[in-house]
Parts: C-alpha cells; structure tokens; sequence
C-alpha cells in the first residue's frame, strides 16, 4: 500500500485536473473546490510516505521495464520527499492565492489554468520520487509543456513572446544536451537508476575522463531549470506569467525540479568519488558563484518588481549547486534544505508582488512608496521574507546560509565563503530598500493610495508563508532529519 | 497454412471484387471490412509467432519455377512481421479515409488500393529474394497509376518522375540478385552467408543493393521524386507512401545487413554520415516549408535518415532501433498527413500561413496534432522516444561525433514541429481559413484515437516489436 503512494500524489491531481475541464466556467467555486481538495490529498499522501520512510522502509514501484536497464518507477528517498513535501504544501497555499488573484482581475481562461497548475503538480511529484533518470526525463518534459500555457497565459504578443523563449531555451536544451547525455549514459552504464554513489564505476572513469567531464555539463545545462549562467535568460523572460504561477513555478516547483535534478546527477550518477576524481569541482564552484555574483549585480538595476525577484531566484539556485557540489556532509544539507528554505521565502516575497500589482495595479519598484501604509500585512510579510533571504537568525534563510558556510568551512574553500557574504550583502541592498520604501517614503501625493484595499485571499496566504519561515528559522529540526536520512 | 495466405488474399479478393461491384456503398463496406479482417489476421499471427526461432513461420509455399528451384512462398520472421501489421493497418486507415475523400471512380480507386497493399505485403513476406525483387517492382503499377489518375494539378509529371527514379535505380536491385544467385547458389536470403566473392566484390554488390534500397526510402542526393509525389498524390496514397512505402527500402536494408556486418564495418561511417546529412538537411527544408503537406512529407524524409542510419552502426541497439523507429514513424506520419487532410478538407489550402488561433476553434484536433507533435518530438514514455534512444545509441557507439550531430538533428525535429503548432493552433489573431475548419468527427476521432493509444502502448511496452530480436540477430559475419 505504501508503495502505491507516490503513483497517488501524481495521480490525484491528473484526475483533479480532468475534473476541472470537466466542470469549466458552469460552477468555478467547485472548480475551485476540487483544487482545494486535491491539494489537500495529494498533501496528506506525501505526508503519510515520512513515517514509512523515517523507519528506513524501502518505497519502491516498478510500473514496467521499457528496455533493459530502463524502468518506469518510483523511490522515495529523504531528497525528494523534502521536494515533495515543499511542493505539496505551498500548492494548497497558492490555490487560495489563485482564487483571489485570479478572480481580482477578472482573468480569463480561469478553467485552463487551474487545470495546468494541476498537471504541473503532479510532473513536480513525479520528478520527485522518479525512481531513475528515465523516469525524470518523463516528469522533466511534461513540466516544461504543462507550464507552457501557464507561461503565455495572457495570450498577447508579450505573453507569446515569454512563452516562446521558456519553451525554446528549456525544450531546446532538454533535447540537445539532456538527450545527449542521457544516451551516452546509457551505453556507458547500460542503466539509468539512481544509486547511491553513483553508476560509473572507477573503470569507465578511467577510460573515458575527458568525456565523462564533458557530460557532466551537457547534465548541468540540459536540466536548465536550474538556470545555471549563460543560459538563464528563459527566467525572467517567463515572469510575463500571472503572478501565482511566477509564485509557485518559478520559486518552488520549475526551477526547484532543475537544481532537484542536478543534485541526484551529482549525488546518484556521478556520485562523490567520480567528481572528485574528475576534478570538475573548481569549474562548478566558478560557474555557480559567478552566477550567484552576476544574477545577484543584475537585480539591483531591475526596478520592474518581478524581474528583480528573478534574478534573486537565479542567484539562489546555484547557491543549492554550490552546497551539493561540495560534497561534505555539511554542505551537501546546506544546499539540499535551502530548496524548501528559500521555497518559503521566495513565494511569500511573489505574492506579495501579486498582492500588490491585484489591489494597485504598480508593477514597478519606484512607485510603492508609502504601500506599507494601506498593505500593512503584505508588506510586513515581505520585510520577514527579506530578513529571511538575508539570512539574519532565527529565519528560514538563515539556517541554509549557516550550513553552507559550515559546509565550506569544512572542505576550506573560502573563496566560496566570502561568495556567501557578498551574496547576502547584496541581498539586502536589493530587497531592504522595498520595505524601506513601502513603509518610511511617502506617497508621492496625498491621493495616491485612496481606495487601495488589501484582498485577504491574497493577503492570508502570504501571511503564512511569511510566518511560516519565522517557524522553519526555529524549529528546522523536522527538515533536517529527512535530509540526514536520505 | 490457409491463414497467412488470407492475409494477403482478402486484399486480392477485395480488389477484384471492389473493382467488379462499382456500387459505392458496396464499394466502401467490402474494401473497409476485407482489409480490416486482413488486419485482424496479420494481429493473430503476430501474436502466434514464436520469437525464439530464427527461420521463417507459417510458411505457404507454392512452386514455381523449378528449373531454379524457386517456390512462391510467404511467411512471417521476427523481421517482416512487425512491417506486415503495419501495412495491413495503415491499409485500413488509407482506404476509410479514401472511401470518405474520393469522389470520383472510386471503385477502380479501392481496387487499385487494395491490389497495392496486396504487392506490398506479398514482398514483406516473400522468403526468397526473386519474389522479393518481382513485388518490389509489380507495386509500382497502381501506385503510379494511384498518384497519376486521382493526384493533383500536376500529377502526371510527378507519377512520371517517381517512376523512372525507382524503376531506373532498381536495375542494381536486379544485377545484385542474379550476382547472389549465380555466387551463393540460390535466390533464399541466406544464400547470402555462403557468397564465394572477394572482399570488393562483396563491397560493389552491397552498394547495388544500397542504390535501389535508398531511393526507395529515399535518402537525400537521391530523393528527388519525393517533393512532387507526395505532394501530388491523393492524401491516403501520401499516406501509404510514407508510412509503408518509405520501409520497403529499410526493411531491405535491415534484411541483408547481418550478412554484409564485415563489409559494413569497413563502410559504416561514411553511410552513416550520409544518412544523418540526409536528416539534417531534409529538416532544414522542412523548417522553411509553410505548406504542411510539403512540411510533414520532409519531416516524413528527415526522419526516415536517422532510421537507415541505425542499421549501419554495426550493433544490436542501432538495428532494434532501426526496426522499432520504422513502425513508430510508420505510425505516426501516417497521423500527420490525417491531421493535414482535415484541415484541408474545408478549406481547399495546405498553406500554413493561412491559419491560426485554431486551439479554442477546434479542441479534439488541437489534442491529437499536440499528442502526436509531442510523440514526434520524442517525449519519453510515447512510442518515437524509445526508437530514438536505441537509434542514437547505436550511433553514438560507433561514432560519438556523428551522434551529436543527430542529437542536433532531433532538436530540428522539434522546432519545425513546434513552430508549426504554434503558427497553426495558437498565433492570434486567426486567419480566414481558420473559420471553415471543422473539428474532428466520430468515427475519424477513434482512428486518432487509435495512433495515440498505440503510441502510448509502444512507449511503454517496446517489446511488441522487438521481443526477442536480441537474441537471434548477431553481426559477427555469419548470422
């Protein structure tokens, strides 16, 4: 029964997604119900997987063997149930959120979207507990395609425009580097499961070092959800999206599902011993802290208030790389629990974004001032979510930062400590002076603000989340232990 | 064995009768049921074949000319048998589309139809390489004949055209048979493992049977009747071609390559070189192509490149590949050209350029062309991804740069297919012809219905068509 368990949070929210087109625009509070429910569900089954999994029992379903050494199947390890149980969570959180933006502004095409959110789900369940690289592959297309719509919702030339770079830059690469990859894998190893260590042994390292160094970025870069510098630009491009979708795709589900992917290469095909072998580590750590600098550079100059959390976004994946590539046991859960910490912080910084932009309409930085005064819940939010990202004590971010610096102390790579310190630095230039704004400036005229109300659906999610990283400061203890286990 | 001889009689027995009939209700009901029966039959014996054995199956045999020892006999191989239900199949799916879309002669039509699917499966099945050689050719006639009669404005020049090409190239088809009958003493397939021939002469005689076979499927410097054919004929004989035609060349490349593994050894490269530039180049005139009849036909033809190339790589995964991809593509091309003649069928106009906004209009149509384009673009767990893995396996392990170089080809692939979607199915605002199309109907939505429930089964269970191969096939000179 257990086992059947990871098929049914995939599962369920298919179905919920067939029962969305099926009711339509005729009833959109069922339409939104089932959302709820499925949310709810699918929820509650990630969570019955942890007793199971804390007592070291082995989840494991075989669907069908496609060729040899390739399966359908499904794993439960302590990564991807942390993925999942991120992911999971935050979906419930954001359909509220959904309901109020979406309904604030009078969208269009409501029945599609939900129905799309629903499917994208379900791809971030089945990356999570993809049982081998064929499996992932399956899952990692179908997020690409499901989010497309959700990408070009609006539908006009914009909107087309973000849509058409998400799909070229991640469909192209998916096919010209992962494919690649995947294959040469596979005569390599005549497998594609996931194992701890990894699947090439000393031999095949040996014979084949140039080539195996060579994959290792064809891997990097085709799983580009993870948004590794040069190719990053799909990011901010796709936040043309309405603002839950930025919310929960591009903070949790999408990217997360790209350095998600990176780190079972790193950690279930390459695996510890090869990487050091190959001494590919200086060139990661290069790419990732200059991704983290650059991206981090590049926000302070985005006044327009999504971009500027994109690029945060795309500072903060690598952040994940960096931790996982060092592979110490410090640094490997540094980076591995900032996929949830950062989850939090990050959907709370996107709805309040959306939150914003639903009751004012404003999507640019330079005119919020004095917001603060008639949104004070959503921009009290913010500023925890930002001393969250900061990395100040006794916040979600916080706990991440500490093991990572720990993790780099431990393998006495101190460039990447002061690329730490430089990052959070940058961090607070670019996200204090929101809330600084919001609350200390005053309006520009004495009516800006008359009429701007908050909308609670908005605003009660957010709250959440916000408090929610407060929590996760303190008590980390719960995510911690998953990781320790996997 | 009556069963196996029903196969290819039914589609016989329906032209003859098709052709006497003339009514065009009768005419549509007997060649409909005949060659799904025929379809049924084909199912059967696949399912019965024993995949352990090597030789061939079910064999009905009849003499013929015994000066030479030859016998008219059929049978079913773990090679032809996937290619046999292929062709009944996709028969069926071209004559009810024809009994919908043909107006005029359509008894003469259906006869010639179903003589050709009759031609066609008699040389999947021959078991000697005489019938093989006299069927590959006798399929020309009403396929000619198809294209010339009820093809388009200027069909004479392209049935003219299609004709000379393969007609002309089998001349090496035929110098190469009588070379194996005079030098491995018989017209059987495996007269080919006791050929007393010298190294080169064992070259000169592959590369006769490489000319006919590559401009039978084609691949590229000889592909020029492709275009005007495919483009000319009547849309179930598109159809027909590119599903079925197109692998009479791969199945005769997949027949006789265990023989020749040390010959091809020494060759592999270049050919697979030249296959993989027939993929790439044919993809990238399909990327500038607005009209989708000329689109899908050099998808059809880019595709069809990386497909030979799997049987020269040498090694078992190329050569699962090669077999499995040819039904796959078998499949779904013929999807293509069905989704291109129902936009045709209101609107008069293949051009591209003069749709759009389609999605909300027409949402059956939009899944299926979406289902399919994602096949065709290889998304794991629908049936093309499976094909390309082996197939780009076998490639990279014999040449790593040439396997790159068909990875970029598979990222083509997906653009033009894209770009296509998007121009058609979602640019707004809608052009004129978007208003006329209409969504799909009943009984045509269950035969998409059909390509997507297969394409989804093959993704999953491959080994439908390639149970067994591994064992039997081996590529150390004698097989």
């Amino acid at each position: 029964m257990v086992e059947l368990l990871p098929l049914l949070s995939i599962l369920v929210s298919v179905v919920a997604a067939i029962l969305i087109v099926f009711i339509g625009d005729r009833n959109p509070n069922l339409r939104e119900f089932v959302s709820v429910v499925a949310g709810l569900l699918k929820f509650s089954f990630v969570l019955m997987l942890i007793p199971p999994f804390l007592k070291n029992k082995e989840i494991y379903l075989k669907i069908t063997t496609v060729l040899p050494g390739i399966e359908l199947s499904f794993r439960v390890d302590g990564l991807g149930l942390l993925f999942a149980l991120g992911a999971s969570f935050l979906w419930i959180l954001t359909t509220f959120y959904s309901i109020g933006y979406m309904r604030g502004l009078n969208e269009h095409s409501q029945t599609r979207y939900f129905a799309c959110f629903a499917l994208s789900l379900s791809s971030a369940m089945g990356i999570a507990f993809a049982g081998n690289l064929f499996t992932m592959f399956i899952f990692y297309e179908a997020l690409t395609i499901v989010t497309y719509p959700l990408v070009a919702h609006r539908e006009d030339r914009e909107g087309l425009e973000g849509g058409r770079q998400y799909v070229v830059y991640l469909l192209g690469t998916a096919k010209i580097f992962l494919l690649a990859a995947i294959v040469t894998t596979y005569i390599l190893t005549g497998t594609l499961d996931f194992k701890d260590g990894g699947i090439f042994t000393s031999q095949i390292v040996d014979n084949n070092k140039l080539f195996l160094q060579i994959l290792l970025f064809l891997f990097i870069y085709g799983f580009n959800k993870s948004a590794v510098m040069p190719l990053h630009s799909w990011l901010p491009a796709a936040m043309v999206a309405p603002t839950p979708v930025s919310a929960l795709l591009h903070a949790v589900a999408v990217v997360k599902a790209g350095v998600f992917s990176v780190s079972r290469v790193f950690l279930n095909i390459y695996g510890e011993n090869t990487i050091k072998l190959l001494g590919v580590q200086d060139l990661i750590f290069f790419i990732t802290g200059f991704t983290i600098i650059a991206a981090s550079i590049v926000a302070l100059t985005r006044d327009d208030f999504k971009a500027r959390l994109a690029f945060s976004t795309v500072a903060n994946l690598s952040y994940i790389l960096i931790g996982v590539a060092m592979f110490s046991p410090l640094g490997v859960l540094g980076g591995l629990i900032h996929i949830s910490m950062h989850a939090f912080s990050k959907i709370t910084m996107f709805f309040v974004a959306g939150s914003v932009y639903v009751s004012t309409h404003i999507k640019k930085i330079s005119e919020l001032d004095g917001v603060g005064r008639v949104m004070p819940i959503t921009m009290f939010s913010f500023f925890l979510a930002t001393l969250s990202m900061i990395g100040i004590p006794f916040f979600a971010g916080f706990i991440s930062k500490y093991y990572l610096a720990l993790g780099a102390l431990q393998i006495e790579r101190f460039e990447l400590l002061g690329v730490f310190v430089l990052s959070s630095f940058l961090n607070a230039v670019y996200f204090l002076p929101i809330s600084y704004r919001a609350f200390f400036k005053k309006p520009t005229s004495s009516q800006r603000w008359y009429g701007v109300k908050e909308n609670y659906f908005c605003a009660i999610p957010l709250l959440l989340t916000a408090l929610l990283t407060v929590l996760l400061g303190i008590y980390p203890n719960f995510l911690i232990e998953i990781i320790k286990r996997g | 064995m009556l069963g196996v001889k029903l196969i290819l009689l039914l589609p016989l027995i329906g032209a003859i009768l098709v052709w006497m009939i003339r009514k065009r209700f009768l005419v549509n009901l007997v060649a409909i049921s005949l060659s799904l029966f025929s379809f049924l039959i084909a199912l059967f014996y696949y399912l019965n074949l024993d995949r352990t054995k090597r030789e061939f199956q079910f064999i009905f045999s009849y003499r013929w000319i015994s000066a030479w020892n030859l016998d008219f006999s059929v049978g079913f191989d773990h090679i032809n048998a996937p290619f046999v239900l292929l062709t009944t199949l996709i028969t069926t799916v071209a004559v009810v589309l024809s009994a919908k879309t043909i107006k005029e002669k359509l008894s003469s039509y259906m006869a010639l139809l179903l003589l050709l699917s009759f031609f066609v499966n008699t040389f999947f099945m021959s078991t000697n390489f005489l019938q093989f050689f006299f069927f590959y050719e006798a399929m020309l006639i009403p396929s000619v004949l198809l294209i010339q009669r009820w093809g388009g404005r200027n069909a004479y020049e392209a049935s003219l055209k299609f004709l000379l090409y393969t007609f002309g190239f089998s001349l090496f088809l035929f110098i190469a048979i009588i070379a194996v009958y005079f030098y491995g003493g018989g017209f059987r397939f495996d007269s080919l493992s006791q050929l007393s021939l010298t190294a080169q002469s064992k070259m000169l005689l592959f590369i006769s049977f490489l000319l006919a076979f590559f401009v039978k499927i084609p691949i590229v410097p000889l592909h020029g009747w492709l275009r005007e054919a495919y483009y000319e004929a009547p849309m179930p004989m598109t159809i027909f071609m590119s599903s079925v035609l197109s692998k009479m060349g791969v199945y005769g490349t997949l027949r006789i390559a265990p023989y020749f593994s040390d010959t091809v050894s020494l060759v592999s490269n270049w050919i697979i070189a030249l296959c993989v530039f027939s993929f790439i180049y044919s993809a990238f005139v399909a990327l500038t192509a607005k009209n989708t009849k000329i689109m899908f036909s050099y998808m059809s033809l880019s595709h069809i490149g990386m497909i030979t190339a799997g049987v020269f790589t040498g090694n078992i995964l190329g050569y699962q590949g090669t077999l499995l991809q040819s039904i796959n593509h078998g499949l779904l091309s013929a999807g293509f050209f069905y989704i291109a003649e129902l936009l045709q069928r209101q609107t008069q106009s293949f051009d591209s350029e003069k749709f759009g906004g389609l999605s909300k209009r027409v949402p059956a149509l939009t899944f299926f062309t979406f289902a399919l384009i994602m096949a065709m673009a290889g998304f794991p767990g629908l049936n093309y991804f499976n094909g390309e893995l082996l197939l780009l396996s076998g490639i990279f392990k014999e040449n790593i740069y040439l396997g790159f170089f068909s990875v970029f080809g598979v990222a083509l692939g997906v653009l033009y297919l894209a770009w296509f979607f998007y121009r058609v199915f979602l640019r707004k605002p809608a052009a004129e012809m978007s208003y006329y199309v209409k969504d799909v109907s009943s009984w045509e939505f269950l035969i998409l219905l059909l390509f997507f429930l297969i394409s989804i089964y093959l993704g999953l269970n491959p080994d439908f068509v390639l149970l067994g191969l591994k064992n039997i096939i081996s590529f150390g000179g004698k097989v």
